[in-house]
């Protein structure tokens, strides 16, 4: 753009000279006509700066390692057009350290609104923050620039995959003589609520017996009460200070690994909570996770909170609750080690992508270190 | 990042995919063809009617729009249809190329016809450049087929390079030239066709900065991936590209039209600056030589308004005219008049060299640092000795105020007899220095008519000391050794053989001073003529020997400076001098300032040039070889301009140099007493400066300090330019060049700090480095990178991103640390000589 500045002023200087050594009206005319074409250049540029807008758009949740769709509205309310114009878009992970931008060479029609569409996926679970950064708008001649800067940005939280666990749920630990939930899959004593109505087998119950179907029904049809069930489980995530390329796999692994294990959780009827740090109201949060979707409901949530949690601390009245604790985090410090310990009732697992060295199991303190690539493994292991 | 098969990894693990998907909301949008066709229209019917109406070519206007229109339609219809329908092309120049083949003769003949027009215009003569005779063909038929086929040609030129890939370029070199040959002529085409043209200039260089064909690939997709950047493709483009050429052209019309309605309502016309302007211009350009650069370059800045920077020259020769702007150059306040024209002098020539008037050498002044240590002590300078002689008259005290336009202004313009003051400071014996030479007072004696003391020197003169005789002795030494200095030339011998006649002598062999003086001023009234435009000296030609032997045609420095020479061949110690002279006429009534003093504007008109011969006993006096004669009418130069500007340009009228029978009584009683100026011993500035011209160390500094300033730029670009280039090269989209990029940097890297392979093999050299280096990597890092780099130069398989980010990211790293450890200097060099940091 300084070169054609440059050239442009010579073809000014040129004018002026062409105006002073030839002595006809047709000089004058030039040198109006390249005095004023850079004041119209000027007003296109100064059009684009209040007539153009931009927006950004996308879904709020994706999956990782599936493309997700960005969209840029362009909205030009002017009658010039701008064949020249680079919008730059900045996108990241919020977890990450790492800020990339790519630049969109586009034309801008005049009263028009137009729409580019481009697609992003990441290979690790987070916040992805998308957001343009300028658009930058050139004259005709280039000559002159305008920058137009865009606060519009989106984010998009990235789910993470979920993996089968190798292993089966301790049934017993979880199952209860009292409560208000009752198992879908399994029967039990609880008289206040039928799970199911079959017909006699021999060995079943006489005092099983449902009299009043069987009258109806001419056979013997017998009651199968309800097993009612607790959770007695929480699994708790934690986020680690600071954000950084190592730190975002660990954090990927941590959200994979407490993910996969509700799930598992789940399959099993192991009813359980799930506990993350609510950065914007400065509070732990625990959800009851009955199904997937209360699953997916709190990695967004956990995912949103960003960096800069540190969960133990704010847990440490009711860890004694629960029969078995789940610690995941990217990485456990020695003083978060002896917390834990405190609690001597409660089964606690601490999966971890960093350990100190220090660290040994105890009676019911159990260590696993949590390898992204060996995910699998570690997931059964935390199980056992 | 990384980069396998166009989809960018970001080390988040983020995936930019390498397609973009573009809508827009309204379809609607001004069909192709119209801009198109509108600005091919303006690039068309502008060529071609430039050409017509510029040179006046006879033809039928109305076969000549039928054609263009004809061509023009046809063109522009295959060139925007599908590229099949190009086919026709083949048909239709196999057509043009049959028709040129039969009408060959024909069309031959219509070439001379029109440019026999168009030469006999150029070279404003009646003669033709071609006599073609043929009776089988009318004049106009076959002007019309050679205009035919030409706007055929130009038609197909222009729709191609503006419908199908408008380029300005293009677009511009082949529309351009038709009407560049006329204008440089003069010759004006219609405005209407030009500004056709201009518009058509315009709007196709808008869309061709629109880049729209830039990024062309056969692929489908709408955008080009170069690196991490999205470009759209020219069916993404054209149809805003086209749209801004349209609105471009639309301004263009509009512009040009109120622009012209204005010009033609207000009746507009230039003014006398401008066209002043103009003739300095001109005068200055044709008069521009490279045997004076800097001359000519501060009269070009002159020409252009900037003129209050002053020309300082005294090389001779140099001009072919002298032109005056008419401007006030020096303002003088008087608080009484002047009875007789009085110079001011500011520039002293003593040496001259064949071309120019110079100062002595500094070592000359050194042999005869006795004399001026004299003058030093005694306060008895030479610019004083005629005030000395004259101080005792009864010669009244005139006070003046000297201001000048000039902001380079060197000299201090005073005249003879002007009363020293204790701030003067003395040139040697050439002129005085007084604070700032743009504003300056001092007084003088009011007589200033010394042409008595030339006649009356000769006849037993009376010896006017005023000054101590030991300063008169000691300088008459200096003066025979400068001031009879002719040069040894063949020239200069011939000269002083030619004129032998003129020198008068006594028995004793000493020169009749006024009688040679009269004759030499008469001979070079009557064989030379005084013009303002004697035309340039050849460089190889002695200026005097060329003024007096062949062009017998000069101005005032013409005269003076042979007068001068002559004088010094006939044995009078003479020299150059240059000032301004001020006329008892311009103490008009009108100059009179309500104080009661006078106020004199001096034009550069009134700039001159003079002689002052040395009397013995009396000291310089300036003495007029410019004939009197010459300047006692107006002349108005006829200069070669495109317009003949509204300046007239005037003589000075310069004193008449004529014999006083009677000296004022006052003269004749002068005493010739030897005056003591032990009181002015100390009231004399006796420092001597060195040579009024610019001082070889200012030139010397000043082109020291451009030539820094230069070097600096050129280092700043090429550190800017190699930054770029490593940049470049580390985020390129081919990762082996990368790596390899970033290995031979830290090669640099490492040279730098000594650490050199020299005869080890990479892999050794990687150890050694490292053991040698600790301070710079830590563990194998850099054994590790010379691996990538092998791999690089040498392997088949592709590096992956995250080896060759590694790679670039220790270089970098490397850089940074060696950099931090150098001391300031070593970090200058490494910055910007090796461009390494």
């Amino acid at each position: 753009m300084i070169r054609n500045k440059i050239i442009y002023f010579i073809l000014v200087i040129s004018a002026i000279l062409f105006f002073i050594l030839y002595a006809d009206n047709l000089s004058l005319l030039l040198l109006i006509l390249s005095a004023v074409f850079p004041v119209f250049m000027g007003i296109v540029t100064i059009a684009a700066r209040i007539c153009i807008k931009a927006d950004i758009t996308s879904s709020p949740a994706a999956v990782k390692d599936t493309e997700t769709q960005y969209k840029i509205t362009v909205r030009n309310k002017s009658i010039f057009p701008y064949p020249n114009s680079i919008i730059t878009v900045e996108y990241r992970n919020i977890f990450g350290d790492d800020v990339q931008e790519f630049r969109i060479s586009v034309p801008i029609p005049p009263r028009n609104t137009q729409c580019i569409t481009f697609g992003l996926s990441s290979n690790c679970c987070g916040k992805l923050s998308v957001k343009i950064k300028n658009i930058r708008i050139y004259d005709y001649i280039k000559l002159f620039s305008a920058k137009i800067r865009c606060r519009c940005q989106c984010s998009t939280t990235i789910l993470p995959q979920t993996f089968p666990v190798k292993g089966t749920a301790n049934n017993a630990a979880i199952m209860s003589d009292e409560g208000d939930v009752f198992s879908k899959y399994h029967s039990g004593d609880d008289p206040s609520e039928i799970f199911d109505l079959k017909n006699y087998v021999p060995g079943d119950k006489i005092n099983r017996i449902h009299w009043n179907l069987t009258m109806k029904q001419d056979e013997l049809i017998t009651k199968h009460y309800s097993q009612p069930v607790e959770s007695s489980i929480l699994i708790a995530v934690d986020m680690p200070e600071t954000s950084g390329k190592d730190v975002l796999r660990h954090i990927d692994a941590a959200a994979e690994t407490a993910a996969s294990l509700s799930s598992f959780f789940i399959e099993n009827e192991a009813l359980h909570k799930l506990c993350c740090f609510d950065k914007k109201y400065g509070e732990t949060v625990l959800c009851s996770i009955t199904d997937i979707s209360d699953i997916t409901a709190y990695i967004v949530k956990l995912l949103s909170g960003g960096c800069g949690n540190n969960i133990i601390s704010a847990l440490s009245d009711s860890i004694g609750k629960y029969s078995k604790f789940y610690y995941i985090a990217p990485s456990v410090s020695d003083s978060d080690i002896k917390k834990l310990s405190e609690y001597a009732d409660t089964e606690k697992t601490i999966a971890a992508a960093d350990i100190p060295e220090s660290a040994t199991d105890s009676e019911n303190l159990k260590f696993i270190k949590i390898e992204p690539e060996r995910l699998e493994t570690c997931l059964s292991q935390i199980i056992m | 990042m990384k980069q396998n098969n166009n989809i960018y990894i970001s080390e988040d693990g983020i995936n930019l995919t390498d397609h973009l998907t573009m809508t827009v909301s309204r379809k609607k949008s001004i069909p192709r063809f119209i801009p198109m066709l509108l600005i091919s229209f303006c690039g068309v019917f502008g060529t071609v009617f430039s050409f017509i109406t510029m040179f006046d070519i006879p033809c039928s206007i109305g076969q000549i729009i039928y054609y263009t229109s004809l061509f023009y339609a046809a063109f522009s219809a295959i060139f925007l249809a599908p590229k099949k329908v190009w086919l026709l092309l083949l048909p239709i120049l196999s057509v043009y190329e049959i028709i040129l083949y039969r009408k060959w003769n024909d069309f031959l003949y219509g070439f001379m016809l029109v440019y026999n027009k168009i030469y006999v215009q150029l070279s404003k003569t009646h003669t033709e450049y071609f006599s073609p005779k043929r009776r089988d063909i009318m004049p106009s038929d076959a002007r019309m087929l050679f205009l035919a086929m030409a706007i055929f040609l130009i038609t197909v030129i222009l729709c191609y390079v503006t419908i199908t890939k408008p380029n300005f370029f293009m677009g511009f070199l082949f529309s351009f030239p038709f009407i560049e040959l006329g204008l440089y002529y003069g010759k004006v085409p219609a405005y209407w066709c030009i500004f056709l043209l201009i518009a058509y200039w315009v709007s196709l260089l808008s869309i061709h900065q629109s880049g729209y064909y830039k990024y062309y690939s056969k692929k489908k997709s709408s955008f080009i991936k170069k690196g991490n950047n999205f470009y759209a493709k020219p069916n993404i483009k054209f149809r805003t590209a086209e749209a801004s050429g349209l609105i471009v052209l639309q301004f263009t019309v509009v512009a040009i039209t109120v622009a012209s309605l204005y010009v033609s309502l207000s009746g507009f016309t230039r003014t006398d600056k401008v066209n002043t302007m103009r003739y300095n211009i001109s005068h200055a350009v044709n008069n521009f030589t490279f045997d004076d650069v800097q001359g000519s370059l501060e009269r070009l800045s002159a020409s252009f308004g900037l003129d209050s920077v002053k020309v300082t020259t005294h090389r001779l020769g140099q001009y072919s005219t002298l032109a005056y702007t008419g401007k006030t150059d020096l303002t003088i306040k008087l608080d009484k008049t002047l009875e007789n024209n009085t110079y001011f002098k500011g520039y002293v020539g003593s040496v001259y060299s064949g071309k120019s008037w110079e100062e002595p050498e500094e070592a000359f002044y050194k042999k005869y640092n006795d004399t001026f240590d004299l003058f030093r002590n005694s306060g008895e300078f030479p610019q004083n000795f005629l005030y000395d002689a004259f101080s005792a008259s009864d010669s009244n005290i005139v006070n003046a105020e000297i201001s000048t336009r000039y902001r380079n202004e060197k000299y201090n313009y005073t005249p003879y007899n002007a009363v020293p003051e204790e701030n003067w400071s003395y040139v040697y014996d050439t002129v005085v220095k007084k604070g700032s030479p743009q504003k300056y007072s001092f007084s003088l004696l009011d007589n200033q008519d010394f042409d008595y003391l030339f006649y009356t020197y000769d006849d037993n003169a009376q010896i006017l000391y005023g000054s101590s005789l030991s300063a008169h002795d000691a300088y008459s030494e200096f003066v025979r050794d400068v001031y009879l200095d002719v040069p040894d030339t063949d020239e200069m011998k011939k000269l002083k053989s030619d004129y032998q006649y003129l020198f008068k002598k006594y028995e004793s062999g000493d020169p009749v001073v006024y009688t040679t003086l009269a004759n030499i001023k008469n001979m070079l009234a009557e064989e030379n003529t005084y013009t303002l435009s004697p035309g340039k000296t050849p460089s190889d030609r002695d200026f005097v020997s060329y003024f007096l032997t062949e062009n017998h045609k000069g101005y005032c420095v013409h005269f003076a400076t042979s007068g001068v020479m002559l004088a010094r061949m006939a044995g009078i110690p003479a020299r150059y001098a240059e000032g301004y002279v001020v006329c008892p006429e311009d103490f008009s009534n009108k100059t009179k300032l309500e104080d009661g003093s006078y106020e004199i504007k001096l034009k550069d008109n009134r700039a001159h040039a003079w002689a002052e011969i040395y009397l013995e006993g009396i000291g310089w006096v300036p003495f007029e070889f410019t004939p009197s004669a010459a300047f006692n009418s107006q002349q108005i130069e006829n200069h070669n301009k495109t317009t003949r500007p509204n300046v007239n340009i005037t003589m000075p009228t310069l004193p008449q140099v004529s014999k006083k029978t009677t000296a004022s009584q006052t003269h004749t009683t002068v005493k010739s007493t030897i005056l003591s100026h032990a009181a002015n011993k100390n009231s004399s500035v006796s420092s001597v400066h060195s040579k009024s011209n610019i001082s070889p160390v200012y030139k010397l500094s000043a082109a020291a300090v451009f030539s820094i300033i230069l070097i600096a730029l050129f280092m700043l670009l090429r550190y800017k330019h190699a930054m770029k280039k490593r940049i470049k090269g580390f985020n390129s989209a081919n990762s082996r060049q990368n790596t390899i990029n970033a290995y031979k940097y830290l090669i640099r890297l490492l040279e730098f700090i000594d650490i050199k392979a020299e005869n080890m093999e990479y892999t050794e050299f990687a150890s050694y480095a490292t053991d040698n280096s600790r301070h710079l990597f830590s563990g194998d890092e850099f054994i590790t990178v010379t691996k990538y780099a092998l791999e690089a130069s040498m392997g088949r398989h592709e590096i992956p991103y995250e080896d060759s980010k590694a790679a670039v990211k220790l270089s970098m790293k490397t850089a940074e640390k060696i950099y931090e450890r150098q001391s300031p200097f070593k970090k200058f060099y490494m910055r910007y000589i090796l461009n390494l940091y």
